[in-house]
């Protein structure tokens, strides 16, 4: 092949400019760590990066809706301690106000100390967790109970809520298609004992709870110094304590289940952030390895250039 | 022979072949950088030679020295022609991939933020206010990002619209470049014409020619003839632009019903001229060969039309049914579908209720219709497929169903296929009933008892289920309570959705760039808003009053696409915040409806190529198609240069200015230049000896 003078210089230029083009490709990933730039620098890579990261956002955001979710629910637990307690209170007073000795001017005096427990309990059905009614079913901004006592009705329902066609149940997403429900409606914590089945476990507004009526019956008794009475509460209040056990125990399995979902979905916060930097991000020994490569490719045809350009026929003649 | 003057022809020959060998040197090395320069040759040659008689009756011939043949042309025609095919290819290639890394450059994923990560956003704002529908701060924060969404997705249009502007300006800038060129050219072939009758050859013209050939070919594929006289033809789409020393134009045709994209025609023609490759098609290409209308659906505006046939066996009427067919009515509305629809009654008489297409304009007049008990209430008409399957034929055959919408039936019976009518439906029957379906395209689904899905009337009679899946529908389990026809309903209306973003997403493949673009982001954005839209109206402000859409259409007589949506009035205004639905009931801690939206990413909302997708899939696909265009744009660009290149290098070995040749040569002409004078010297001297010294002689 004949070879000419511009080729050579063509040849060389179009060289170099591959190598720089090359030393580029490396610098560019060295800068920013990422293998590819655009989806045509492989759109497979590109096509999985756009899934993975999607998928770390999704995680990203499940942890904040599961922390969210075990706030609530630690919150309901510590309310459902709270009532705990006042009950197992008010079934001591109510042993003490049982034994036959009591005079009513005793029986009395434990009735007014188990109307601050009422009234504690009252209270306590409206707790919140940030600024939200949490036994109040999707109504969070209305308590639950009417907690006026200068009210008449004080003590009664304020709101209905339905439980029964699971209507009011809030669920937090906690992963894809797997939600939690996080709330406990004021029906099944308060009415769970209630006479009437077609209204049992459900708050309906202006009813009294199953709860409340209890203490309004016991602190009817207790005025009226009836220990019989008040021995057969006893068997009322345990139901009422061994129903909020069972809701306790049942937050406290979903606090649980909580738990095992944040260790899973850190988990896959570790394994998808693993994926993502395994198929986006360079290796940076090798690629620094390859740049050095380039460079010396790159100024080996800067030598090799040079040398050939220099001279022609024209050097020689005189 | 003796010596005589004639020796001085013969050393003056030579003395003048070496000095024009110098001259073509000199050109050439002066050319060397001629861009288009080919190396010339002077070809020697000998003069005639003279005959004379000898002695002893031989005949001897004497040369007369040397003379120029002609100045040539050191070319190969054949690798022009390569270069020029390969070069074509490299301006359509080069051209498809600069516009795909500007659209990249616009799309800005997955390494930069990008649509995706606005999309993330603006669905995780939705799952943080379903954990407190209530709070004002994450309404506002739901509202910011619906606001991104709609900014960004806008942004994105405007830039794609600006970029299909550019390339369609860069398409008139070409135009005028090939006018040039054949017009230049025109005027080369009648310098090269003129020059050549005579015999000698135009070779610097012939150079001037063949760049600006070389030029041409990148831009278009444009075929080059050239006659015996040295003129070339140029055709392009089989359509004379060059003939001997006439050229014709193009120009542009901008159509202002068509909007206003330019088509390439031939100049004082109505005639559209097919260009096949090079830059020109590369830009018809990345433009998209689209109409340009706005809200045309080849660019970009989706497809949001619906036909819709119900077949109700009147003897299943019921005021459920009434009533949920209102409350399907309402949903299509609240998705802002573009739909068309018809009732049907099933039977031997299979008649299309008032003979009216209800449309959104109308269908209020079905629901007052005081006669559609008549269609509810009416007893006795046993359905029979067949004739309901005619009664479609005929309305695509009179043109009612729209070409472009999507077309999907529901058949409410509850009877075996034939209506319990005694005959017997084979899978023979049932695959023609398929095919007649299939043949005008709509997607069936049907509605029926379950003792029907799998098989008829008789055990061995084909079932429901077969026609439904045979076109693409589903079979959905008909109610009798309320409730369930509630669900049935539900069902049937996101079916419609379905087969509205289906027939709205699966966009056929095409080499178009930016209008396929447009067309996909448009479809995937339309869903994604009809989607919340739909699903915010169903539900209830934070006020308790009935749900309000979250976007709306900036121009109504438009669907909602790249930038023409934005964040409705009712979110904007002083009450903006609490119009944002997130309750399904007017509880303000309801979050079912901010859920369900939050959820929407995970639904399989839209179809494309590979099926059922969901939104964060089907942008996926975008993405990963225009990285596959892109990769394989850019290969074959760097193919197609390393191609190129090796034909001009190929071209310049033959045809280049190799210095040390041209050196040589040089030093050989000079050498002959020299030696030839020599020859004159001497001839001269024996001249003036015989002239000088003769007959002096002991002078």
């Amino acid at each position: 092949m004949r070879i000419t003078n511009n080729m050579i210089i063509a040849n060389m230029v179009r060289n170099i400019s591959n190598n720089q083009q090359r030393e580029n490709k490396y610098q560019t990933q060295l800068a920013t760590g990422k293998k590819i730039s655009v989806p045509s620098d492989d759109p497979v890579v590109a096509a999985r990066a756009l899934k993975l990261r999607t998928d770390v956002s999704k995680i990203e955001q499940y942890k904040k809706n599961i922390s969210d979710a075990q706030s609530w629910l630690s919150a309901t637990d510590e309310a459902l301690a709270a009532i705990g307690k006042v009950l197992q209170t008010a079934r001591e007073k109510m042993v003490q106000a049982a034994n036959g000795t009591n005079t009513v001017e005793e029986t009395k005096a434990i009735a007014d100390e188990i109307k601050q427990l009422r009234t504690q309990i009252i209270h306590l059905s409206n707790s919140t967790y940030s600024g939200r009614y949490i036994f109040s079913g999707f109504k969070t901004d209305q308590k639950v109970m009417i907690d006026d006592e200068t009210d008449p009705d004080f003590g009664k329902f304020a709101i209905s809520v339905d439980t029964a066609t699971r209507k009011e149940k809030i669920f937090y997403e906690v992963g894809v298609g797997d939600n939690i429900n996080i709330n406990i409606t004021g029906g099944d914590l308060f009415n769970s004992q209630d006479a009437n089945a077609s209204s049992r476990d459900l708050a309906v507004a202006g009813n009294t709870a199953s709860m409340i009526q209890m203490f309004d019956d016991v602190i009817k008794h207790m005025e009226a110094g009836d220990f019989q009475q008040i021995s057969a509460s006893l068997d009322t209040i345990d139901a009422e304590i061994q129903n909020v056990l069972r809701v306790r125990a049942d937050i406290g399995a979903r606090q649980n289940r909580m738990d095992l979902t944040e260790d899973r979905i850190d988990n896959d916060f570790v394994n998808f952030t693993e994926s993502m930097s395994l198929n986006e991000d360079i290796d940076i020994a090798e690629t620094i390895m390859n740049l050095k490569n380039e460079e010396n490719v790159y100024q080996a045809s800067l030598a090799a250039g040079a040398r050939i350009i220099q001279q022609s026929l024209v050097d020689f003649l005189h | 022979m003796a010596v005589g003057f004639s020796s001085y022809q013969i050393a003056r020959s030579g003395l003048k072949v070496s000095e024009r060998g110098l001259y073509v040197t000199g050109h050439n090395i002066a050319n060397s950088d001629t861009v288009g320069y080919v190396r010339q040759q002077a070809i020697i040659e000998t003069s005639p030679y003279q005959t004379v008689y000898g002695r002893n009756g031989n005949m001897l011939q004497y040369g007369l020295g040397a003379d120029i043949q002609e100045t040539r042309q050191i070319r190969n025609t054949f690798l022009d022609i390569i270069y020029r095919q390969e070069n074509t290819a490299l301006g359509y290639y080069e051209t498809r991939s600069s516009t795909i890394e500007d659209v990249q450059a616009i799309l800005n994923d997955p390494m930069g933020d990008g649509l995706q990560e606005i999309m993330n956003q603006f669905w995780d704002a939705w799952q943080e206010l379903s954990k407190a529908p209530e709070s004002l701060t994450i309404r506002a924060l739901v509202r910011e990002r619906g606001q991104a969404l709609a900014h960004y997705f806008n942004q994105v249009g405007t830039q794609l619209d600006r970029l299909q502007n550019d390339l369609n300006s860069e398409i008139v800038v070409q135009i005028d470049a090939i006018n040039r060129i054949t017009s230049r050219i025109a005027v080369l072939n009648q310098k090269i014409a003129t020059e050549e009758v005579a015999g000698d050859s135009a070779n610097d013209y012939r150079d001037q020619r063949n760049l600006l050939l070389d030029e041409l070919s990148l831009i278009c594929d444009a075929t080059v003839n050239e006659m015996q006289d040295g003129q070339v033809n140029i055709t392009l789409g089989g359509y004379i632009l060059v003939s001997k020393g006439n050229s014709r134009n193009l120009y542009v045709k901008s159509d202002s019903i068509n909007g206003n994209f330019y088509t390439p025609m031939l100049e004082g023609t109505e005639i559209k001229v097919e260009i096949k490759s090079g830059k020109l098609k590369g830009l018809l290409e990345s433009r998209g060969e689209v109409s340009g209308l706005k809200g045309s659906y080849s660019n970009g505006t989706p497809n949001e039309k619906v036909d819709i046939t119900f077949a109700i066996d009147a003897s299943l009427g019921s005021a459920d049914l009434r009533n949920q067919i209102a409350s399907y009515i309402d949903g299509l509305n609240k998705s802002g579908v573009d739909y068309n629809i018809r009732f049907v009654t099933m039977g031997t008489n299979s008649s299309i209720f008032k003979n009216t297409v209800y449309t959104a304009n109308n269908i209020d007049d079905f629901l007052n219709d005081a006669d559609l008990n008549t269609l509810f209430a009416a007893t006795g008409t046993e359905g029979n497929f067949n004739d309901f399957i005619s009664t479609l034929e005929s309305l695509k055959a009179s043109g009612d169903f729209r070409s472009d919408a999507a077309n999907v039936a529901y058949v409410l019976s509850n009877m075996s296929i034939n209506g319990n009518n005694g005959s017997f439906v084979t899978n023979v029957d049932a695959a023609g009933y398929i095919n007649r379906l299939n043949n005008i395209g709509v997607k069936t689904t049907i509605v029926t008892d379950k003792s029907y899905q799998e098989q008829g009337e008789d055990a061995l009679e084909v079932g429901w289920s077969t026609i439904a899946y045979g076109t693409g529908g589903e079979v959905l389990k008909m109610g009798t309570d309320a409730d369930s026809f509630i669900n049935l309903f539900s069902n049937i209306n996101s079916n419609t959705r379905i087969a509205v973003n289906g027939n709205m997403g699966n966009i056929p493949t095409s080499t178009n760039i930016v209008s396929d673009i447009k067309i996909k982001l448009n479809s995937l954005l339309n869903a994604v808003i009809r989607e919340v839209n739909y699903l915010s109206s169903t539900g209830f402000t934070l006020d308790g009053k009935p749900g309000v859409n979250f976007f709306k259409a900036i121009n109504d007589d438009y669907p909602m696409e790249m930038g023409n949506f934005t964040l409705s009035d009712d979110l904007t205004g002083d009450d903006g915040l609490n119009n944002i639905v997130a309750s399904s009931t007017i509880a303000v801690g309801d979050n079912t409806i901010a859920r369900q939206i939050a959820n929407l990413r995970d639904f399989d909302l839209l179809v494309d190529s590979s099926g059922k997708v969901s939104i964060d899939e089907y942008y996926r696909a975008i993405i990963l198609d225009i990285g596959n265009r892109g990769s394989e744009a850019i290969t074959s660009r760097d193919n197609q240069k390393v191609l190129v290149l090796s034909a001009e290098e190929q071209r310049t070995a033959i045809s280049g200015v190799a210095m040390d040749e041209e050196l040589s040569n040089m030093m050989k002409y000079k050498f002959a230049y020299d030696a030839s004078s020599r020859v004159l010297n001497i001839i001269d001297s024996m001249i003036d000896k015989i002239v000088n010294s003769m007959g002096v002689v002991g002078r």
